[in-house]
């Protein structure tokens, strides 16, 4: 069975935060009977336990982002290929348009509607170019 | 190829254009396009979570100072930084996934039968020009849209099915990191982070004991900490669910790809997307 090195991080990271957190309640539930020298050992103790299970944080979740990393290549190249899909889509939207003016503009001077054709003239370049 | 107008099997061609058109008119596209709306939403929401998880971290340094240190700059342990950098990476991956899913909202959203109007209209106006009757004119346009519609949906419904198919694994494995760090690392940092500032307060009243004022203030600012970590924590856990969520859809969305069981695929969907929303408020109430 493989490592799971993130979730090996994450147990050990609540290790310490427990631990650290014992060393604490330890010190407050004897607090008037410590002299302070040892308050602050315990304190110092308590804090140490602390960041390395803040650092156990940090490298769980550098654990995760490595198993994630290798996939993220496929999923970048699938966007790729809906957005190319979505632009082909609508390739043919504008070709039909395009396709839609010329018609009007055609009959337009096929039926010697003059002032038509100049708003079809106009309405075939915005296609185009749109 | 040239159509011949007249032939005997033509109004049976008429009777079927609208029986064709309305079995292209699945809504298959409109609910792939919910899900991946509520998708975006989600991965979206995430950026707040991943931000706070250094800042837990200095929250967490902050509670080692005592009161009345009145300190200028904010602690900065180089191990929030790590925590910083690893988060910043993975809200990076988390835009992966949402540029996937809004990509494939886009896709989904497009309209098909749009296109199919446009082809029907301009066959109509090319028609009118030509020397065919009222009918055939209509039953060519009928025709074109609906040969148009079949081409565009078609060919949006493979690309869809292609890409969610291809992926789906790669989504899986990426949602469950995502929602194993927040869910399990962060949750973790938060509860931690909890206990620290309750033992600064109670270390404040043991060294100022009998100080009946300073129990009650710190008292009411307590009850104000534990509402808004127990706001983070809860969307702590809304997020990992939701990503749980997000990849049971997918992986649902992937196996009935092909089939395109337009109905079942739809109500399938909508409850998916349905707990992606009802499980955001939990996310934004902490955050935003």
């Amino acid at each position: 069975m493989p490592i799971d090195s993130a979730k090996q991080a994450e147990e050990l990271q609540q290790i310490f935060f427990n631990l650290s957190n014992a060393v604490d309640a330890f010190r407050l539930r004897n607090f008037n009977a410590l002299p302070p020298a040892k308050q602050q050992q315990l304190k110092e103790q308590a804090q140490a336990l602390d960041t390395r299970g803040q650092e156990c944080t940090a490298e769980a979740m550098g654990a995760i982002l490595q198993a994630i990393q290798p996939h993220l290549p496929n999923i970048r190249q699938a966007t790729k290929d809906a957005q190319d899909a979505l632009a082909h889509l609508n390739d043919v939207v504008k070709a039909i348009t395009i396709v839609d003016s010329a018609v009007a503009l055609v009959g337009s001077i096929m039926a010697g509607d003059l002032a038509s054709i100049g708003g079809n003239v106009q309405g075939l370049v915005e296609a185009i170019g749109g | 190829m040239k159509m011949r107008n007249n032939s005997p099997g033509f109004p049976a061609v008429l009777a079927m254009v609208p029986l064709l058109a309305l079995l292209v008119s699945c809504n298959t596209p409109d609910s792939v396009a919910r899900f991946c709306s509520s998708a975006v939403s989600t991965l979206g929401s995430g950026d707040a979570l991943f931000d706070d998880m250094k800042a837990s971290c200095i929250r967490e340094a902050q509670t080692r100072e005592s009161f009345g240190t009145f300190a200028l700059t904010d602690p900065d342990p180089a191990v929030c930084d790590d925590i910083g950098k690893q988060a910043e990476g993975l809200k990076a991956a988390s835009k992966v996934l949402l540029d996937y899913f809004k990509a494939l909202n886009d896709l989904a959203s497009f309209g098909a039968s749009k296109a199919g109007d446009d082809a029907k209209e301009l066959v109509a106006k090319a028609s009118a020009q030509s020397k065919l009757s009222a009918d055939r004119q209509t039953a060519m346009a009928s025709i074109a849209g609906f040969l148009t519609r079949v081409a565009t949906s078609g060919y949006q419904q493979r690309q869809l099915a292609d890409d969610v198919v291809r992926v789906h694994k790669d989504i899986q494995v990426s949602l469950d990191g995502l929602g194993e760090v927040v869910g399990v690392a962060y949750l973790h940092q938060l509860q931690n982070e909890e206990q620290k500032t309750a033992t600064r307060y109670n270390e404040f009243l043991l060294q100022h004991q009998g100080a009946a004022d300073a129990a009650l203030i710190l008292d009411a600012r307590w009850q104000n900490d534990r509402a808004n970590f127990a706001a983070r924590q809860k969307a702590a856990l809304a997020y990992k669910a939701a990503l749980e969520t997000l990849a049971k859809g997918n992986e649902e969305l992937a196996a009935h790809a092909r089939g395109f069981k337009a109905k079942d695929l739809a109500g399938l969907l909508s409850s998916y997307a349905a707990q992606l929303d009802s499980l955001a408020p939990a996310i934004r109430k902490a955050y935003f």
